[in-house]
């Protein structure tokens, strides 16, 4: 393990994988400052730039993006009261009071420690808990793969919200897209309709740049544009960054371990995280009644666990190949991309890799911390950029980023093609995720239980029979309908609840 | 005199998923079998289907109403429709009308849907096709055309 370590430190000390580093933490800063990008429309437009770059430089500018938006999406949130990415939101509840109360320098000082502190808890626990998983992953055969491929489709109902079966029907459509093409066995083409370029199947990245790109922009001129007008109050005594820290300590801690585990839940992002650590949070404090009206430690938990989110989610998606949220999901496209397939063999076949992209992750949180203190005031005023300009821009980057990828228009209509329907889906209230979920983890269920067939003969009952199979189908059912029996429990309690 | 007959609401995402459920359904059954034991290529999408339908029962059951806001007022219809439009016919150009021409039209469109005025639109839109085209054409020798 340690030549592998010491080959990736030596990596890391390459001038361009740090500068192409730096220059992901600015893209990443400036797509989550700006209200209506995200983390995840900002590597799946620049996915195909790094197309040309060997794999660590590729993935050092993707991650530096990733880790980069996050943090930068509390600034817009506690200055403007809008939040710069989703994972964002909880950070509006505190972040915006403070600032509004004249304390806006500490809220901001409040984001840049707190998510270094999630950052770093999530990375360690990527670098602590990755081989372990991936080596008890190394051991399973494809049934145990398919099992798991189940389990991580159905926490799709979790994700869902208040639209359960909305989110399970689009997770069954994203699995139905994944069957497009040659199939795996037998290499019998399906619903190609004819056409040659479908043969490979619907290309992920694409469908994911219309979906989050093309889609977003859409649904935000059908909403019409949002005037950024708040007024932001600064004080002028700013506190020093060292006397911030000692009372937010606890809430980054535990804000941090919420969105560890949240991230590595497959499918739940930074978002729910951080509702999830500001909640907790509340609850855990002597005073309660301070939280949403400018509480520090609420702050804190909110951008603590929104960060710790993408060490939980690296470690799923690279041990086990399932996305823990969105930009992850878009990076799993990006690693293929360069020829690695996320999953345990990641850990057998590149382990200095797996070492290098621990230490990239290290280094964007410690790079993102340093730009997130000196530039969160030039990032703020960069919110106000009118929407007309950043919708051009996406389209724009939209279009040259799906035909950049294969040099093919086709890739362009099926971008366009799932920006309609990420439009028409999003108005229809039908989650995305789990579409998403279920186009990536569709090859994954589909070949390995067929092959677990082949090994066994045609016989389920073997496949079923394995105590490891059993564990992730139960779980897959209780993760499934849980939340639908919740649903039904709160329709059902709700004309009781509105009689009182 | 009966009771008046209430009119149960009809889900469109109901209805939209259980038609692709059965669509997939029919066209898994359509593909060839294999001989052996083993399920052959319409055994997934044929699952896939039917999954699909049944999970549409539940929401075409509850009948909820969905009323679907397509755009917030009219006014937001014109530049929608317009940027669907505008789009449609760039890929349709795609072969026909230089990049540089074709994107810096589409940016000036776009820009001007959102009332965004002429010569602001014409040199942002301007500018950000140089940009595109000096990155992806020169720094990593994409051709768009």
């Amino acid at each position: 393990m340690s030549s592998e370590l010491t080959a990736a430190l030596t990596q890391l000390l390459e001038a361009r994988i740090v500068g192409f580093l730096t220059a992901g933490v600015g893209l990443g800063m400036l797509f989550g400052a700006l209200p209506g990008l995200t983390a995840t429309m900002g590597i799946a437009l620049l996915v195909p730039l790094t197309f040309w770059l060997p794999t660590d430089q590729g993935l050092a500018m993707l991650l530096g993006i990733y880790c980069g938006a996050i943090p930068a999406g509390g600034i817009p949130a506690i200055l403007l009261n809008v939040p710069g990415t989703p994972a964002s939101i909880a950070a509006t509840w505190d972040g915006y009071a403070l600032s509004q109360k004249g304390r806006a320098d500490l809220a901001l000082k409040i984001n840049v420690f707190a998510s270094l502190f999630g950052q770093l808890l999530g990375v360690l626990f990527l670098a602590l808990a990755a081989f372990p998983i991936a080596s008890l992953a190394l051991r399973m055969g494809p049934a145990e793969y398919f099992g798991l491929g189940v389990f991580g489709l159905s926490l799709m109902a979790g994700v869902s919200g208040k639209r359960v079966w909305e989110g399970v029907l689009a997770g069954t459509l994203g699995l139905a897209l994944a069957t497009v093409g040659l199939d795996p066995l037998t290499a019998y083409p399906r619903f190609t309709f004819g056409l040659p370029e479908l043969l490979d199947g619907v290309a992920f990245i694409p469908v994911m740049i219309g979906l989050f790109g093309l889609g977003e922009v859409l649904a935000a001129i059908s909403a019409g544009v949002t005037p950024f007008g708040a007024t932001t109050h600064r004080s002028a005594d700013a506190p020093a960054l060292q006397r911030c820290v000692g009372p937010v300590l606890g809430s980054s801690l535990l804000g941090s371990l919420i969105g560890v585990f949240v991230g590595a839940v497959p499918a739940a992002g930074g978002d729910i995280a951080a509702i999830i650590a500001w909640d907790q949070s509340r609850r855990l404090s002597p005073n309660r009644e301070e939280f949403g009206q400018g509480s520090t430690r609420g702050l804190a938990a909110a951008c603590a666990a929104a960060n710790a989110v993408i060490g939980g989610a690296m470690t799923t998606m690279m041990t086990l190949g399932i996305p823990g949220d969105a930009p992850s999901a878009v990076l799993i496209g990006a690693l293929l991309i360069h020829g690695v397939q996320p999953g345990p063999l990641m850990f057998r076949d590149h382990r200095t890799l797996v070492w290098t992209i621990v230490l990239l992750l290290a280094l964007a949180a410690l790079v993102t911390a340093s730009v997130g203190l000196l530039g969160s005031a030039p990032l703020a005023r960069l919110a106000r950029v009118p929407a007309p300009y950043l919708w051009m821009a996406v389209v724009l980057l939209s279009i040259t980023g799906a035909y950049a990828l294969n040099n093919s228009l086709t890739d362009v209509w099926l971008m366009f093609i799932a920006g309609l329907a990420g439009f028409v889906l999003r108005k229809l209230e039908v989650p995305l995720g789990p579409l998403v979920l279920g186009l990536i983890l569709g090859p994954m269920i589909e070949s390995n239980l067929r092959r677990a067939l082949v090994l066994s003969r045609g016989d389920w009952s073997t496949i079923f029979a394995r105590p490891l199979v059993l564990v992730f189908l139960v779980a897959a059912a209780a993760a499934l309908f849980g939340p639908v029996a919740a649903l039904r429990r709160t329709q059902h309690n709700r004309p009781a609840a509105l009689s009182r | 005199m009966g009771c008046p007959v209430k009119k149960r609401p009809i889900d469109p995402v109901a209805c939209g998923f259980a038609a692709i459920g059965v669509t997939l359904a029919y066209a898994g059954w359509q593909f060839p079998r294999l001989g052996g034991v083993v399920p052959g290529p319409g055994f997934f999408p044929m699952v896939c289907g039917l999954a699909m339908l049944a999970f549409a029962l539940p929401l075409f059951i509850a009948g909820r109403p969905r009323p679907v806001q397509w755009v917030a007022t009219q006014q937001q219809a014109r530049p929608l429709i317009a940027l669907i439009l505008a789009l449609t016919l760039y890929l349709l150009l795609w072969h026909w009308v230089p990049f540089l021409i074709r994107t810096a039209l589409l940016a000036i469109v776009l820009l001007r849907l959102a009332s965004v005025g002429w010569r602001r639109a014409t040199f942002a839109g301007c500018l950000t096709t140089l940009a595109l085209w000096a990155g992806f054409f020169l720094g990593l020798h994409v051709n768009f055309d």
